[in-house]
């Protein structure tokens, strides 16, 4: 099972993303916006599932309004995400944003919303749930 | 001095024929304006009414201070929620990243992880733990009354300052490298100064800090640089002064805003809610420039942005002694 993961936070691919290596996911690791679309589009076919940041510079990507700069990068990339993946492909938000993300986060792309205070086993749990339906047929 | 003159108020409510008017300013407690209130008398038609009293304009003036307090309460509310929210993010990722690599040294020590190396998790968890305090100390260095903060400085010995910014160089060059971006260090040069040794670390880690979390993946070389000048500072006796400098291509310092982020809970326009990595108290550069002035020392923003430069500027007279304040 493949997964991209978009996080420009640095320092939590070697730690998370190493985490969900070993129980056993594969972890393709983007450091911004730009470069997840451009992997999700060269690995489209691998990737089964997108994790997803929300805060990120959008430089390249969406057009920022410079007062709430990057605050919606994530959410803005959805739309582009759905674009690549004709909308076939779950995504899974982990922010450190809390509260109401708004419409964009109701997508019916979006299967689980996580944030990371919950702690590791929660997380890694949601994630491992979000990826097994993706297994089941009836999902 | 009221920004509004009296023929503004009039000119208002052109309608009517007889009226008049009363205005109080709204004072916050610490002085500070937050505009004007007034109420308009209208005597129109068969509504005969009187003119204000001056009971009226003592109750009025009262009324106006309540206001200006209530707003003022609102403005620190939110400030506050702010804040924590910032505090809460900024904690939010090296806790995660902590309790990762706390239960990656579990596995290994019941033998059901081989592939990462002991001493990688716990230096990566050392790391995390380092910029914890690092976030509590900006927090307490804040809170403390300015003469008690200000006494609590030791400048007993000289400290090897190139052997301390290495110190804080390294750990900090693998998040900088996790994010392909190396972090220079010319200070060699550097003589053994009377300062604060932790004081000026906590300095030293929060401009690098910074200069790492504002700069995108993959961005040029970060430097920390050593030279001498000799500059008459701003009211400064000191002609010849150590500068410390550190460099960084990222998101820039807005054009106006030079003096705005050395201000308590204050960030650059263009960061807030960037992302969780970007987040931040708004007390780092507060802080910093704090500890530098108890030195002797200016910190200073030198270069807005191509490249964003921060410099350190610490007496000379360092060098045989501690500051004489």
């Amino acid at each position: 099972m493949t997964i991209l993961w978009i996080e420009d936070d640095f320092g939590l691919d070697e730690t998370l993303g190493d985490w969900l290596r070993n129980e056993g996911l594969e972890v393709l690791h983007a450091a911004g916006p730009k470069e997840g679309l451009d992997m999700l589009e060269k690995n489209l076919n691998k990737i089964k599932m997108i994790l997803l940041d929300i805060m990120m510079p959008p430089e390249g990507v969406v057009d920022n309004v410079r007062s709430d700069y990057g605050k919606d990068t994530g959410l803005l990339l959805i739309e582009k995400i759905n674009t690549i993946t004709e909308k076939k492909k779950p995504i899974v938000i982990l922010s450190a944003r809390q509260g109401n993300l708004g419409d964009l986060a109701t997508d019916s792309a979006v299967r689980e919303r996580l944030e990371k205070t919950l702690g590791l086993e929660a997380i890694v749990q949601g994630i491992k749930d979000a990826a097994s339906l993706l297994d089941d047929p009836r999902s | 001095d009221l920004p509004l003159s009296r023929r503004n108020f009039l000119e208002e409510v052109p309608t009517s024929k007889h009226r008049s008017l009363i205005a109080a300013p709204m004072i916050g407690s610490q002085g500070e304006s937050y505009g004007i209130l007034r109420c308009i008398n209208l005597q129109e038609g068969f509504r005969i009414l009187p003119g204000f009293l001056p009971s009226d304009l003592k109750f009025f003036k009262l009324v106006a201070s309540v206001l200006a307090r209530f707003i003022e309460i609102a403005q620190l509310a939110s400030r506050r929620r702010r804040f924590m929210r910032e505090m809460a993010h900024e904690f939010a990722t090296p806790l995660l990243q902590a309790e990762t690599n706390t239960a990656f040294l579990n596995l290994i020590l019941t033998g059901r992880q081989t592939t990462k190396d002991p001493n990688q998790v716990i230096g990566s968890l050392k790391g995390h733990i380092s910029h914890l305090q690092a976030l509590v100390r900006n927090i307490q260095y804040n809170v403390r009354p300015d003469a008690d903060f200000e006494a609590s400085f030791k400048f007993d010995s000289p400290v090897d300052l190139h052997g301390l910014i290495e110190q804080i160089r390294k750990p900090m060059l693998s998040l900088a490298r996790s994010r392909a971006i190396e972090i220079r260090g010319k200070t060699s040069q550097l003589p053994n100064l009377f300062v604060d040794k932790d004081r000026l670390a906590q300095v030293f880690y929060n401009l690098l800090y910074n200069a790492v979390k504002y700069s995108p993946h993959g961005s040029k070389d970060i430097w920390i640089a050593h030279d001498v000048i000799d500059e008459n500072v701003g009211g400064h006796q000191s002609a010849k002064w150590h500068r410390i400098s550190v460099s960084n291509y990222g998101i820039g310092i807005p054009k106006g805003e030079e003096e705005r982020i050395f201000e308590e809970y204050v960030r650059g326009s263009n960061t807030q809610y960037i992302r969780q990595g970007q987040s931040g108290s708004g007390l780092g550069l507060t802080i910093s420039r704090r500890i530098v002035e108890r030195h002797g020392g200016i910190l200073r923003l030198e270069r807005l942005d191509n490249p964003t430069v921060f410099s350190v500027l610490l007496p000379a007279a360092l060098e045989e002694g501690g500051p004489l304040l």
